[in-house]
């Protein structure tokens, strides 16, 4: 099984794309797109804002990655900063509480079979949790435990050290502990 | 232990709970994989990246002497150059001769399609300012550490060089971070003055679709077409007003476009 916080090198891929190689756009698409999906959904809590921000990076990216130079960094930290500046930029703007539409979206969580009163009121308690973290708190748990990161990739994307990243974690990891392990 | 064991299992299984809810739907993801892919065929058909920009070169400077062919114009318009690049120009004058020749009646909808461009170059912009910050940021971390490095390392055990070396370093810190705030403070006005000349033909273009909606507005043929350039525009006006960071008041948009939703 593939273990989800070892990072693939997208380096030689991102070159393919810059030639246009539809296979490699398909590879990153595949890649990075739920991945980062998850990030603005857990930043954001609204799933059309998320929608059309992940939408908007995938676009970004044909137009910058010919800016883009392997000899100088790692594709994905780079994308990952494009992704995260674009964040920033929408909460210059607006800011939104996290998981502010739960009803609008619960229709996402289960089969329609399926009694999902108890999965909804289960997932309230969680996100009620996630929403009471800060900012930072919830930007890190949301990139290693929903989108997979390794605390490198963490660690270049927000600047600080893998030792107090991990600190930080097991912060988040000690508030959250009653509903969520890892 | 069995309680313990408990927990981890609730635990866990929230977890997944929460990836279930934060996944992206398939239709979702499908639409925007086939958007994504279909932009990037059409980067397909461009030649690799050195060799467009030297093309670039020399064609900037070929069409000063043949401007009869429009060769450059065609260029610069079929691959939607971006704000910085040397044929912008002549992807601008392309625009124009676009709008020009249109039948009146095409012409609001291409006026359209070039705010559109516009936005997106806006956008561009501030993508491209937040980047080269991040990018000095990292810079001005990185001459840092080695200026420090580097005085620790010339550092004796001596306590009166230690004091001094501290002074020096305070000193090379203070110098370090006072050069890259000028440089992020130019590349913030370079950039300022850009995204307000874009902003400036943005706001032209989308006058010039709203002045071109009023002979037809009154045609029930045309109606149709005008709501449509309406909705397109209310949308482009809501995203530039997020761009913008401010509320914008457009009275001609209120007019024409309210009153054919008040109508229908």
């Amino acid at each position: 099984m593939e273990n989800p916080f070892i990072q693939k090198d997208f380096n030689k891929t991102a070159e393919k794309l810059k030639q246009g190689d539809q296979k490699a756009g398909e590879e990153i698409f595949n890649y990075f797109q739920p991945k980062i999906f998850r990030y603005f959904m857990v930043r954001l809590g609204n799933r059309d804002t998320a929608e059309d921000l992940s939408q908007d990076i995938f676009l970004k990216l044909i137009g910058k990655i010919d800016s883009f130079n392997a000899d100088l960094g790692n594709f994905s930290a780079w994308f990952w900063q494009i992704a995260r500046n674009s964040l920033i930029d929408y909460y210059r703007q607006k800011k939104t509480t996290a998981f502010a539409n739960l009803d609008a979206v619960s229709p996402y969580l289960v089969d329609e079979k399926q009694n999902r009163a108890p999965e909804k009121s289960r997932l309230e308690a969680v996100m009620k949790l996630v929403s009471e973290l800060n900012e930072e708190e919830q930007e890190i748990f949301s990139l290693r435990h929903l989108s997979g990161l390794s605390y490198k990739e963490l660690s270049r994307m927000t600047g600080k050290s893998e030792g107090s990243l991990r600190v930080s974690l097991h912060r988040i990891n000690q508030k959250i502990r009653k509903e969520i392990h890892d | 232990m069995i309680k313990f064991l408990k927990e981890r299992l609730t635990g866990r299984k929230n977890l997944l709970l929460l990836k279930k809810y934060t996944k992206p739907n398939k239709e979702f993801s499908n639409e925007s994989r086939s958007l994504f892919i279909s932009k990037l065929k059409k980067r397909r058909v461009m030649a690799p990246a050195p060799f467009r920009r030297a093309l670039g070169y020399s064609f900037a400077s070929l069409i000063l002497l043949s401007s009869l062919t429009g060769g450059a114009v065609v260029y610069a318009e079929k691959q939607d150059v971006a704000f910085n690049h040397p044929l912008y120009p002549m992807k601008r004058l392309g625009e124009n001769i676009q709008v020009k020749l249109a039948p009146a009646d095409k012409k609001p909808a291409i006026q359209d399609e070039i705010a559109r461009k516009r936005l997106t170059e806006i956008k561009q912009l501030i993508v491209e300012k937040d980047e080269k910050i991040n990018l000095i940021n990292s810079r001005e971390a990185a001459e840092v550490k080695r200026a420090v490095a580097e005085i620790n390392r010339a550092t004796t055990e001596n306590s009166e060089a230690i004091k001094q070396a501290e002074e020096q370093k305070k000193k090379t810190i203070e110098r370090i971070a006072e050069k890259h705030k000028k440089e992020i403070e130019e590349m913030e006005n370079e950039s300022k003055s850009k995204t307000e000349e874009l902003d400036h033909d943005f706001r032209q273009t989308v006058d010039s679709v709203l002045r071109a909606i009023e002979p037809s507005e009154k045609e029930s043929k045309n109606r149709e077409r005008t709501k449509d350039l309406c909705e397109s525009l209310r949308k482009k006006i809501r995203e530039h007003e997020e761009i913008s960071k401010r509320n914008e008041n457009w009275p001609d948009f209120k007019d024409k476009c309210e009153e054919v939703k008040k109508e229908d």
